[in-house]
């Protein structure tokens, strides 16, 4: 045994060290710079999905540079389940003294509105930061009459369109349909892909994208009706789209966008929470690796600092719970 | 279409040593990653994601593509040679694989795992690069009504699994049934039958489930039996000298071809399946299982014979490359491998659409070319760790029971990362551990619970779209008229082999009295 | 391959598919009659399916697949595995079960190594490993190569490596 053992370890070793030993000379080895009282050691930095998904690579992208920026590294931690607030619920139950950040998305928040009796009230979180957002875009196929707004709504007016997408993208397309005040069947899917082929093949009406899905579908295939959000596409994503893509504010309607919060426990301290975001800041605008790494994964920092992200929070919830009750 | 210059480029950006170590080092990780249980292409692929980064295109896609070939294959190492699927892909490649090990034929069947794996791959692949236009059109036909069909094609198709004791067979379908609605509503989005526990409102996860009925059941079961056999004073009679002993069987090519049609049928269903967003390849394996042992009667599928090891891993290998059709063709990722390729196309500034074909070119030749090339990859380092795993497998009982059921419990933490998926696994085992001395097959549950939950999805959809018309919206195509008939055909056939193979069961009474007890059908 | 019936039925009725079909059956009843007294059961959704519905038809099959099992043609067979089961195997199964189940548990606070280790040597003397030194190094080593696999591949195991070295 002994002499497989050795043959075993040195087999997968010798594989994986040359990995290893690359990873490590990815990490930046800059010595720690913290001169205050925060942080003192490493933050616990919590994802509450699954390693492999979008949440998970911007974690990791960005904990590259978190050792350079924070003094400290990130220990990265995936806590998936209950929809996403498993997480949440425990960093509810650490101690509220700025060691253990989460990075949430639209998912858990809707969670928590969505239960009658959710592990977490989805008010209970000091939001330090929105790194980026989501803008859920309506795509209409290029020969249909809803290919424009007039059209849409002329064909909605008459009956109910159907509209495919993911929950969280067809509630920023109801807070327009409602006030629009249109009708439509929203028809929930639980991934991109098949919304994607169903509205491909003609089974649906319309669709509910983010502005990466939809750079497959459109020109060839689709047409943006409308940016459903209230910040417009960066240019050269709006240029591949086919150019002017209407936003919701050019017919007066209030848009919806979907941010990414990284936020604390409720009780962390403000001079704390607000450290964290100013070295955020600098660590996603500033540094030279992480947001050209973001920028290469099609990923957009949209960056908005403690305390205006924290005040936006309330407002985006009480937005979300509205346009969640549209749905139904 | 065709553009040679292209294709030149592409082969000098694939065939550098750069390209290559990459590839090397990617199909290596994978088979030995797969290997472990719990471990998939996804968890993976995430841990190399800041790799990818510091790498050109075809260093990333080498890396990327190899992994996940590599995953695939590796899965069936440790179900063959422990009975613990790596990934759930290959659980349906327990029911023979692991019963030729206990014959002593392990190496047997990792060689026939491993061959039907690159065959059914390669061939696969083929198909992608000649027809993925068209694959990708056929596939856009499939709406909701017409998935609906085609799930329930597949539920009629698996009657198969549900082995000689009907009612069994279809008890165990419908536990599966039951548990894939624990979760919640895939309309509203409200919990249900989550008995109050907040953790289960994303339902049983597949891995954990996996790993419970298939590996830690079967673990369970021998512990109990060597707890006897050490009261009653056995001893271990194994050496561990054994290990080191050359003497071990082969697999001739004559055998490999033998096994022609199964790796048809898996190469038939797997491209299919593969090419259709949202299946999977547990689905094209277990499909391909069931259709290969209804259509090859003779062949005995489920008594430890190569035709189910090479049936169930050519259906999940065959899906490796179709996965990537709608990825290509229009820019869905159609798996969330797929997704991950997709990533590492986007790291280097390419945007997965109809257009890559046009502006990149050479990118797309060059990934052609690395599915292939990752076959070959595979077939080399698969053979070695294959061998290996089946002298690990060869360990006495004692340690290797212990062993699995630790990699059982930290596989099953470490997919997710997920603490109560421990749980989950452990339930599963004591309710697996149940059904095997009851007799009660566990293929048919895998497949409720994978199918039952997309069927409903698809079948509520078609309804909510049609504005709640049934007939209209579930019959709304002739492709949806044709699935119909198709699934009932299938249902009317089946009954009918059903009934003359009990006219043949009964005629061969005697010679059956004692036959190798089988997993899959008992 | 089904049983044979074991003509003799040394086990008596209880142990027959009949009776385990109809144990079985029982306990779909009762959960059944839990799960539609929950408020949720009856929710309707946005498509007009109460909420309730799926689970219930998976309950339903069970329930009418657990009685065919108490009156179909093999209704009075003895399945093998369950003529021989003692209710010991099953006390063995829970407890290896609540073993596998206390070695995560303690894997938080002891770090990983150490009950991994001492998992394997029990379990591998418990199932006839001698001599106990044998058991134990193996247990050891194993526990050391499953430490480095995961180490090496950067995977997140619950508790540190060792007790007190986070």
């Amino acid at each position: 045994m002994p002499a497989y053992a050795t043959r075993f370890s040195s087999l997968l070793r010798s594989g994986l060290l040359a990995l290893a030993a690359s990873c490590l000379a990815l990490s930046p080895m800059a010595q720690a710079d913290g001169h205050g009282d925060w942080p003192e050691r490493d933050i616990d930095f919590i994802i509450p999905f699954g390693a492999g998904g979008g949440s998970d690579a911007w974690a990791r992208t960005i904990s590259t540079g978190a050792q350079e920026h924070f003094g400290v590294g990130w220990n990265l931690q995936n806590r998936p389940g209950a929809g996403a607030t498993l997480a949440w619920e425990y960093l509810l139950d650490q101690p509220a003294d700025g060691y253990t950040a989460m990075l949430s998305s639209p998912t858990p928040v809707m969670t928590a509105l969505m239960e009658d009796d959710p592990l977490v009230d989805p008010l209970d979180f000091k939001a330090a930061a929105y790194i980026s957002a989501f803008r859920s875009l309506i795509v209409a196929s290029n020969d249909s009459p809803m290919a424009d707004w007039d059209g849409l709504k002329a064909a909605a007016e008459d009956s109910p369109v159907v509209i495919a997408g993911t929950n969280a993208l067809l509630a920023g397309v109801a807070n327009i349909f409602d006030q629009a005040g249109l009708e439509a069947v929203y028809v929930p899917y639980s991934s991109t892909g098949e919304a994607v082929s169903d509205f491909l093949g003609g089974h649906v009406d319309l669709l509910a994208a983010t502005a990466s899905t939809a750079l497959g579908i459109v020109p060839e295939r689709g047409t943006v009706v409308m940016n459903t959000s209230d910040i417009a596409l960066p240019e050269d994503v709006e240029e591949q789209l086919g150019g002017n893509v209407p936003i919701a504010a050019d017919f007066d309607f209030e848009g919806m966008r979907f941010p990414r919060p990284i936020g604390f426990h409720p009780d962390t301290p403000d001079a704390v929470v607000a450290e964290f975001s100013r070295r955020l800041e600098t660590l996603l605008t500033e540094d030279e690796s992480v947001p050209a790494m973001l920028d290469r994964m099609g990923e957009e920092v949209i960056f908005m600092g403690f305390p205006e992200a924290n005040e936006d929070y309330v407002r985006l919830v009480e937005r979300m719970r509205t346009a969640i009750e549209l749905l139904d | 279409m065709f553009q040679p210059d292209a294709f030149i480029e592409a082969l000098y950006l694939v065939l550098n040593w750069n390209t290559l170590m990459w590839l090397t080092i990617g199909v290596f990780v994978g088979v030995g990653l797969g290997a472990i249980p719990g471990l998939t292409t996804s968890t993976g692929v995430a841990l190399m994601l800041p790799l990818t980064f510091t790498l050109d295109i075809t260093g990333a896609l080498g890396l990327v593509i190899g992994l996940y070939k590599g995953a695939l294959f590796g899965g069936s190492i440790s179900a063959i040679s422990f009975a613990t699927p790596g990934a759930p892909d290959s659980a349906a490649t327990v029911f023979d694989g692991y019963r030729m090990t206990q014959k002593g034929q392990g190496r047997k069947a990792l060689l026939t795992s491993l061959y039907s794996s690159v065959t059914a791959d390669s061939l696969s692949d083929v198909l992608v690069i000649l027809i993925a236009p068209m694959m990708a059109l056929a596939a856009l036909q499939f709406g909701p009504a017409e998935r609906t069909w085609l799930m329930v094609v597949a539920i009629a198709l698996l009657g198969a699994l549900s082995g000689k004791h009907v009612a069994k067979g279809l008890f165990a379908a419908a536990i599966g049934l039951y548990i894939g609605t624990i979760g919640s509503d895939p309309m509203g989005g409200a919990s249900r039958n989550t008995f109050g526990l907040a953790w289960l409102r994303d339902g049983i996860s597949l891995v954990p489930l996996i790993i419970g009925l298939f590996a830690m059941s079967r673990m369970l079961e021998q512990a109990v039996e060597l707890i006897h056999e050490s009261r009653l004073g056995h001893k271990v009679e194994r050496k561990m000298n054994d290990l080191f002993s050359n003497k071990e069987d082969t697999l001739t090519f004559r055998e490999y071809l033998s096994n022609w049609r199964e790796m048809s049928i898996g190469l038939g269903v797997g491209s299919f399946v593969g090419m259709l967003p949202g299946l999977g390849a547990t689905v094209a394996s277990f499909l391909a299982y069931g259709i290969a042992k209804r259509l090859l009667p003779h062949k005995r599928l489920g008594t430890g014979v190569m035709g189910g090891v090479a049936a169930a891993e050519s259906g999940n290998n065959a899906t490796a490359g179709p996965t990537l059709v709608p990825l290509l063709a229009f820019g869905i990722p159609g798996s969330a491998t797929a997704a991950l390729i997709g990533g590492a196309l986007l790291l280097q500034g390419i945007t997965p659409s109809p257009r890559m074909f046009e502006l990149h070119a050479d990118v797309i030749y060059a990934l052609f070319t690395i599915l292939i090339l990752a076959n070959l990859f595979n077939l080399v380092i698969g053979r070695g760790f294959a061998f290996f795993y089946a002298k690990l497998g060869g360990l006495p009982k004692p340690v290797l029971v212990p062993t699995i059921m630790v990699l059982a419990v930290i596989g099953s933490f470490a997919t997710q990362g997920n603490p109560y998926d421990v749980g989950v696994m452990l339930f599963f085992g004591f309710v697996g551990f149940f059904m095997r001395r009851f007799g009660i097959p566990e293929a048919p549950l895998i497949i409720t619970f994978l199918i039952a939950p997309m069927l409903e999805e698809s079948m509520r959809r078609a309804v909510l779209i049609s504005g709640g018309d049934w007939l209209g919206g579930l019959l709304n195509s002739p492709l949806s008229l044709i699935l119909m008939g198709l699934a009932v055909l299938v249902l009317v056939l089946s009954y009918r082999m059903r009934f003359s193979e009990r006219l043949e069961a009964m005629a061969h009474e005697q010679d059956s009295q004692g036959a190798a007890d089988d997993d899959a059908t008992r | 391959m089904q049983r044979k019936p074991s003509r003799r039925a040394p086990a008596g009725w209880w142990r027959t598919n009949q009776a385990l079909g109809l144990g079985i059956a029982i306990a779909v009843a009762v959960l059944f009659a839990y799960l539609w007294q929950q408020d949720w059961y009856h929710r309707e959704q946005r498509d007009g399916f109460i909420l309730g519905f799926f689970p219930g038809l998976g309950l339903a099959a069970m329930l009418v697949t657990a009685l065919a099992l108490t009156l179909d043609r093999w209704r009075h067979t003895v399945v093998e595995e369950i003529a021989t089961l003692d209710w010991r195997d099953l006390l063995w199964a829970v407890v290896l079960s609540a073993a596998a189940l206390s070695l995560y548990a303690l894997m938080e606070p002891l770090g990983m190594l150490l009950p991994i280790a001492l998992f394997l040597a029990l379990m591998m003397l418990l199932l006839g490993l001698r001599p106990w030194y044998l058991a134990a190094g193996l247990a050891a080593a194993i526990a050391l190569i499953i430490l480095a696999v995961f180490t090496l591949l950067g995977i997140r195991l619950p508790g540190a490596f060792l007790p007190l070295l986070i």
